[in-house]
């Protein structure tokens, strides 16, 4: 090939790189929150000297009641991967039925279902679950349970366009003509092409979840005979943590609701270019 | 001196399942005057070359050759020297003129756009000259069609716009790329008419890309003929529909309907991995053993030039 | 709701004779069916009279009102800086490649976007104004002095704008991205446009029709960042109003609140819509 110049460089591109800061973060607390009472030092629940700088035998001192804050910090995975997967799972689950039945039926039972969706989308969520989560009893399932009463409407909307265009392709028709019943078409047709968009939709929230929880316990509404890392920084907050430049009391935790957050996001937005790359977007 | 000289282009894309190369050794000269017909079936890279004259090809494009407009090097040239080329110098019409204009904005200020990108005062850069140009393109009331959005007209009044944009600055190259495609019959013949007008006027070259054989012999002075990435023959028209040359030529005239709707035996290529040797030659009927592994250079005949053994 | 109301105002434990009781209910026009509750409830709402509160014993809506102000003010500035800075910023860098510069910022707006809004207020509470001392440590004003307010709401608003533009930031740039793919960007440059000029004469408007959406309809996000903000500077806005109520079962505020905040959002859709309808002539169309 004659010829003088090259232009552009080619790009090798970076799709299809695994994110291992994120895979690797998330294990790490997945596996502190499941495997807490083997891994930490101390049971959080039992009470040493109370406000104890960071030291040998105690890595980030102890809070006011004398609790090893380590080990509080290590049991608060838990919470956070309870409630944050718990609350996904059930959302993920009602915004895929309502998703596959409106984008399926079409019509009227769309309208209904898209108008649920869109009222359900008007509510201003956080000050909802705030007053539901003060006048209900406060334990983590039930904090689960009411995050993922209202965090539906996104995969609800992603799910309903997907399966709208599934429906109209050809091997959905013939089912269809095949005499299969309906429901069995939208579970063994149409919904194992939606899973791929749904699973980057779960991890964000996922991620919302975790940081509404810690949100809750922060204002004292978390369940308190869990540790969460919410409740840690609410009793900093409330026990003269700041003013007291106690920052091993709060700065740990806050750490970690990030860091855990950020690993499932970066999940979540990988995945999420996976599947637009496979589908030729990006 | 030819309105462009394409020397030796070559077009290749790093994608994920491998080298794609789109546009191989391709060769071509436009004369001063004449519209230039690039034929070939969808995916032969034809469009790849149209863009690659004005370089508005995506970032991961491998580009190697020499395009020459009035003895300047388009591909060495910086982005702000093409910038001043394109739509002044050389406009190209693009396929899908809906999705080439922008929905949320008027038709009027997308070619006031034009004008003020290229800094023309009154008596071109004005509303009135828009209005004009929109009014010789048969749009029934030019002046409301100028507050009017793109959604609000058809595809084929959509395309008359991009035309209108083509030839409003007075460009030395129009490059038309597929300008019929997806048009219905009366449509195509419309649109056919206006080329045949801006030719008559003399002003530009036209550099015509299509699949539609019928159109090319239309308006075309000259054709060249692409297969999987290569020019295999060129001449004047009257001559190629008068005796093709090159096998693929022969066969894609007989595959007309007019001449009998003769399929082409065998299936299009793969741009990742061609045949080797003649790429045409696993469908061809006249092929020589050669043709299996050499691949044929472009060859000279009587003005034209064709890529096949057969005339060696 | 559950909790009795006049057993909450005075306390759990205050064993009252059952006359004080009914006076009071009587006082607070719970002796009356709860239909006629009702009714008074409504006549009330439409001479703006939100009821009384329990805890504060002043009215609902003057309550809501004084503390309005200040929780305008500071989620008025927020937004204003949280959708200029990231809008801006998230489509330059959609726009350009992504070079070192570009995922520098991404990343950080990134690590804000997962912070807790709590934790990032604490965050620049203590680093800010308890170790640099250059703030002070509570959002409300000492003297009325104007200085004095800009000082004790600059913290707040920095946090707030911060927690704001991340999440424009990253809309923008995920709807830049998908704009960029698109012929009429193609088309511009082949007029002659230049890069820039593409960016933010074409690409700009198309790409923040979803961010103006996602506005409207995450209004929630934005009152939430608010409400943890003002809990965490202790300012003297609806945020820490809701705390307190939340607090004390003070139903009354918790309704008014609540009625509050879902005419809000209804606004907040009515004008997105209004001025969605006016970038994006398409909708206007199918009107």
């Amino acid at each position: 090939m004659r010829g003088t110049r090259s232009i552009p460089q080619s790009s090798k591109g970076n799709k299809g790189r695994i994110p291992f800061l994120g895979v690797g973060l998330f294990l790490l607390f997945f596996v502190l929150g499941l495997g807490a009472d083997v891994i930490a030092p101390y049971d959080p629940w039992e009470r040493f000297d109370p406000y104890l700088e960071p030291s040998a035998a105690h890595w980030l001192g102890t809070d006011d009641l004398g609790h090893d804050i380590l080990s509080e910090l290590i049991h608060g995975s838990r919470v956070s991967v309870l409630v944050g997967l718990g609350a996904a799972v059930l959302a993920t689950v009602i915004g895929l039925c309502i998703g596959l039945f409106a984008g399926y039926y079409k019509g009227t039972p769309d309208e209904i279902l898209m108008g649920i969706t869109d009222v359900f989308l008007m509510i201003p969520r956080i000050p909802l679950v705030i007053l539901l989560a003060a006048f209900l009893k406060p334990s983590s399932w039930i904090i689960a349970l009411v995050i993922g009463l209202l965090w539906w409407t996104s995969t609800a909307r992603v799910v309903r366009s997907k399966s709208l265009q599934v429906s109209e392709m050809n091997f959905v028709l013939s089912s269809k003509c095949l005499g299969f019943s309906n429901v069995h078409i939208i579970f063994t047709d149409v919904f194992p092409n939606i899973i791929q968009i749904v699973i980057p939709k779960f991890m964000l929230t996922v991620a919302a979840a975790m940081i509404t929880e810690a949100s809750l316990s922060f204002l004292g509404l978390g369940d308190p005979s869990m540790k969460s890392w919410g409740m840690m920084i609410n009793f900093a907050f409330t026990k003269g943590g700041l003013v007291n430049a106690l920052w091993w009391w709060f700065i740990p935790p806050g750490l970690c609701i990030t860091l855990f957050v950020y690993a499932v996001v970066l999940l979540g937005y990988s995945l999420e270019e996976k599947e637009q790359t496979a589908l030729g977007v990006r | 001196m030819s309105c462009l000289h394409i020397k030796h282009l070559t077009v290749a894309f790093e994608t994920l399942t491998g080298k794609v190369v789109a546009v191989d050794d391709v060769s071509l000269d436009h004369e001063k005057k004449e519209t230039l017909a690039l034929v070939g079936e969808t995916g032969c890279g034809k469009s790849i070359i149209a863009r690659s004259i004005l370089r508005l090809l995506p970032e991961n494009a491998l580009v190697r050759g020499e395009i020459f407009y009035e003895d300047r090097d388009l591909l060495k040239l910086s982005e702000k020297e093409l910038s001043e080329i394109r739509g002044q110098e050389i406009a190209i019409i693009f396929q899908n003129p809906t999705l080439a204009l922008n929905p949320v904005l008027k038709i009027g200020d997308q070619i006031l756009e034009l004008f003020r990108v290229h800094k023309r005062a009154s008596p071109i850069g004005s509303r009135d000259y828009a209005r004009s140009l929109l009014d010789r393109m048969g749009f029934e009331n030019p002046a409301h069609a100028l507050d009017m959005y793109p959604s609000q007209f058809s595809e084929g009044m959509n395309q008359r716009v991009l035309i209108a944009l083509a030839i409003a600055l007075h460009p030395k190259i129009i490059i038309a790329d597929e300008p019929t495609k997806g048009l219905d019959e009366r449509l195509k013949v419309g649109i056919l008419k206006e080329f045949m007008k801006i030719k008559a006027e003399r002003e530009s070259c036209l550099f015509l890309i299509t699949h539609d054989l019928e159109a090319a012999q239309t308006i075309a002075d000259r054709v060249a003929l692409m297969y999987c990435g290569q020019v295999v023959e060129t001449g004047l028209i009257s001559e190629f529909f008068a005796g093709p040359l090159h096998p693929y030529a022969r066969a894609l005239l007989k595959s007309l309907p007019a001449q009998g709707f003769v399929p082409i035996p065998g299936a299009s290529p793969s741009m990742i991995s061609p045949p080797a040797g003649c790429r045409f030659h696993p469908r061809c009927e006249e092929k020589l053993d050669v043709c299996r592994h050499e691949a044929p250079p472009p060859i000279e005949k009587s003005g034209r030039t064709v890529r096949c053994f057969l005339y060696r | 709701m559950p909790g009795d109301p006049v057993t909450n105002l005075m306390g759990e434990d205050y064993i009252a004779s059952q006359e004080s009781i009914d006076a009071l209910k009587a006082e607070l026009g719970l002796d009356k069916p709860l239909l006629v509750q009702y009714a008074i409830y409504w006549r009330d709402l439409i001479r703006l009279d939100l009821g009384h509160s329990y805890h504060f014993h002043e009215g609902v809506t003057q309550i809501i009102a004084s503390r309005l102000v200040w929780t305008i003010a500071l989620v008025g500035f927020s937004i204003l800086f949280g959708t200029l800075f990231g809008a801006i910023l998230g489509a330059l860098s959609g726009w350009r490649r992504n070079d070192v510069q570009n995922k520098v910022l991404t990343t950080f707006f990134l690590w804000v976007y997962c912070t807790p809004p709590f934790f990032l207020s604490l965050l620049a509470l203590y680093v800010f104004a308890f170790e640099a001392g250059i703030f002070p440590m509570r959002g409300f004003y000492e003297t009325g002095a104007f200085a004095d307010i800009v000082k004790h709401y600059f913290l707040p608003v920095l946090v707030l704008s911060l927690f704001l533009t991340s999440r424009n930031y990253m809309i923008m740039r995920g709807s830049v991205i998908q704009e960029k793919g698109k012929l009429y960007i193609l088309y511009a440059r082949a007029k002659g446009l230049l890069s820039r000029s593409i960016l933010f004469r074409h690409a700009f408007k198309n790409a923040s029709l979803p961010l103006i959406t996602l506005i409207a309809l995450d209004i929630g996000f934005i009152i939430s960042g608010a409400l943890f903000v003002e809990i965490v500077f202790s300012m003297n806005g609806m945020g820490t109003l809701i705390f307190d109520a939340l607090l004390a079962r003070d139903y009354p505020v918790l309704q008014g609140i609540f009625l509050f905040i879902t005419v809000m959002v209804v606004l907040a859709n009515f004008v997105a819509d209004t001025v969605y309808g006016i970038i994006d002539p398409r909708v206007r169309q199918e009107r």
